[in-house]
């Protein structure tokens, strides 16, 4: 997954020496791991707040980069939990487009799915938060999806006897108002039509988190005092197909219902 | 039958897994030792004649079992055991061929012993199902490669690469991303003998490009309507344009038309050829295609003969985690007017459409 992606771009937005500071001073002891990474959370919540997305996703990137790096205890898997949770709740809300922080959630998912060795509630809590965001990710897919036409180039669509105009021109060279913007205009949709295909293919990559999750769920239930009504509200959350039904309800009719 | 004063016995079978854990592909090594006690009975007058050591091992280890001696101690070797924790049962046994006041008998006594023996066998995949070959570790600059130790292993592993980026570092799963320049990293898993497991990988930049005309002479996007008649202009549509090497996926690689001047102005174009500018990054898909569109239109009469070209250049980079901006070779754009009926040509990537 793109889980580095945005470490360029943080680079590029100056923030490196946060990051090295929150590397330094992460697992310097567990009360203070709490402080720096709640301050962490805050500031991600200030940066969201004031619009400021890119950087949101760029600090976001190197959070997580962090927690899943180092080896996994309680602490992290619960700190995991909370970050999936509240970059979900943004994802989901306003995106349409673009991958913002789809690897990073991708990232968060698995790695709880693969390290949470919570039981009981705890755990359970985990099941519904990673069988939400699995529904998520499989609702905002567009079924058969084709790829949008993406060019390198656009040819302006020129006026007859008009100003003569080439694929690739400047926008700024054309005089005709309207030509140039119903160029802008068509450069901005083959944008938009990238960042439509890079969502479609990202979101379709990111379902591979179902494995994990089905697992996960599948443990939990394997320990027994699982309601059975929250099992279905799982099943329906995370919008599972066929056989996936089928894996779970093994491992129901094997330890039963509570 | 014989009445012991001392039943035979067998015991304390030893089993030492001598290498455990190994990489996939090393052969394993176990010894294994008994101790037996023969019977004794000296009322039937028993007198062993021969004593037969048999060895036998079972277990989900599919493998080659090759048994080296058949004494109280043996030494046993497998190759070919699949990844993961694989339990082995050693059962020994000894037969005592014996003969008393009633004539011949045999007395066979048994014992066995489970041990495992954990085999590391590191698999990787590319992510891009493009090219069809996914076990390759020939793989494009950025592309991304799961990476897992088959049958989960018990134990502790930290992974290392000596370039590109892990998502984890410790574990038995992984995904690998390829640096961003041509290079051949290794992918390194340690393990808690202080042993290692690894994938060398090469990876390979993009070195050129190949354009198809798809369709031609349409108005621009997003019409696709076809040009009408008398308006002059000459436009194509190309896609795809690969990118090679194609034994590679290049889809987390993305390309970008630069900025050029006009050159070699002449004619009819004389003033009115302007510069390319420059256009968004494109992103690559799985198959290292992209679609480009030519075109040169409405143009006012009267036309005369002319022409001028771009040399534009091409940059590529990986779209995540990178730095680094490489260059694919000039693209050479040509646009002339050919008579004064304004029949234009339009050229690209060596291809061209006259109308």
């Amino acid at each position: 997954m793109k889980t580095s992606m945005l470490l360029n771009m943080m680079l590029r937005g100056g923030l490196l020496v946060v990051i090295v500071c929150f590397t330094e001073s992460c697992f310097a002891g567990e009360g203070y791991v709490k402080q720096t990474i709640d301050k962490q959370l805050a500031q991600l919540e200030d940066l969201w707040t004031a619009g400021k997305t890119e950087e949101y996703c760029a600090q976001g990137a190197a959070v997580v980069r962090d927690l899943i790096t180092a080896k996994g205890d309680a602490g992290s898997i619960s700190t995991s939990a909370m970050l999936l949770k509240s970059f979900s709740d943004k994802e989901f809300a306003v995106r349409g487009s673009g991958i913002g922080v789809l690897s990073e959630t991708y990232d968060l998912a698995v790695y709880i799915a693969n390290n949470d060795k919570a039981r009981g509630l705890e755990r359970q809590k985990n099941d519904a938060l990673l069988t939400e965001y699995l529904g998520h990710i499989r609702r905002e897919q567009i079924r058969n999806f084709s790829r949008l036409k993406v060019l390198a180039n656009i040819t302006p669509s020129g006026v007859p006897g008009g100003q003569g105009v080439t694929s690739g021109m400047d926008p700024n060279g054309i005089s005709d108002p309207v030509v140039r913007s119903n160029y802008l205009m068509a450069i901005k949709q083959n944008h938009q039509n990238a960042l439509t295909n890079e969502r479609q293919s990202s979101l379709k990559i990111v379902e591979q988190v179902s494995g994990p999750i089905v697992q996960h769920m599948i443990s939990t239930i394997g320990q027994g005092d699982v309601p059975s009504t929250l099992v279905t509200k799982w099943l329906d959350s995370g919008d599972f197909n066929d056989q996936e039904q089928k894996e779970v309800k093994e491992i129901v009719d094997r330890t039963g219902f509570k | 039958m014989a009445r012991a004063d001392n039943p035979a016995s067998i015991s304390d079978m030893t089993i030492s897994a001598l290498n455990s854990p190994v990489s996939y592909g090393t052969t394993l090594q176990a010894t294994a030792s008994a101790t037996a006690t023969p019977p004794v009975d000296t009322v039937s007058e028993l007198t062993i004649t021969n004593t037969i050591w048999l060895w036998t091992a079972t277990g989900d280890t599919n493998s080659v079992c090759i048994e080296t001696n058949s004494e109280n101690s043996t030494d046993w070797y497998w190759t070919n055991a699949p990844g993961g924790d694989n339990t082995v049962t050693i059962t020994a046994s000894v037969t005592y061929k014996c003969t008393n006041m009633y004539g011949p008998t045999n007395i066979s006594v048994s014992c066995s012993n489970t041990f495992t023996v954990t085999v590391i066998q590191l698999t990787n995949q590319c992510v891009s199902t493009t090219p069809s070959d996914q076990t390759r570790t020939t793989i494009g600059v950025g592309e991304q490669v799961s990476l897992w130790l088959v049958g989960s292993p018990s134990g502790t592993f930290s992974w290392g690469t000596s370039a590109g980026s892990l998502l984890y570092t410790f574990g038995t799963t992984n995904v690998f991303t390829a640096p961003d320049t041509a290079s051949t990293p290794t992918v390194t898993v340690y393990y808690n003998s202080g042993s290692s497991s690894r994938v060398p990988f090469n990876v390979l930049e993009p070195t050129s490009e190949l354009a198809v005309i798809y369709q031609s002479n349409l108005l621009s996007y997003p019409s696709g309507q076809p040009l009408p008649a008398g308006i002059q202009g000459a436009s194509m549509e190309l896609y795809p344009i690969t990118v090679y090497p194609t034994n590679v996926s290049f889809y987390n690689v993305e390309c970008q038309e630069q900025y050029c001047a006009a050159t070699g102005i002449w004619g009819y174009f004389t003033n009115r050829a302007g510069p390319h500018a420059r256009q968004d990054w494109v992103q690559l898909l799985a198959d290292n295609t992209w679609a480009d569109e030519a075109g040169c239109t409405n143009y006012p009469a009267p036309w005369s003969q002319g022409g001028y070209q771009w040399i534009i250049p091409v940059k590529w980079r990986v779209v995540v985690g990178s730095t680094h901006t490489g260059s694919l070779p000039n693209r050479t754009e040509t646009f002339s007017i050919d008579d004064t009926n304004g029949t234009t040509t339009v050229s690209k990537l060596v291809q061209s459409v006259t109308r």
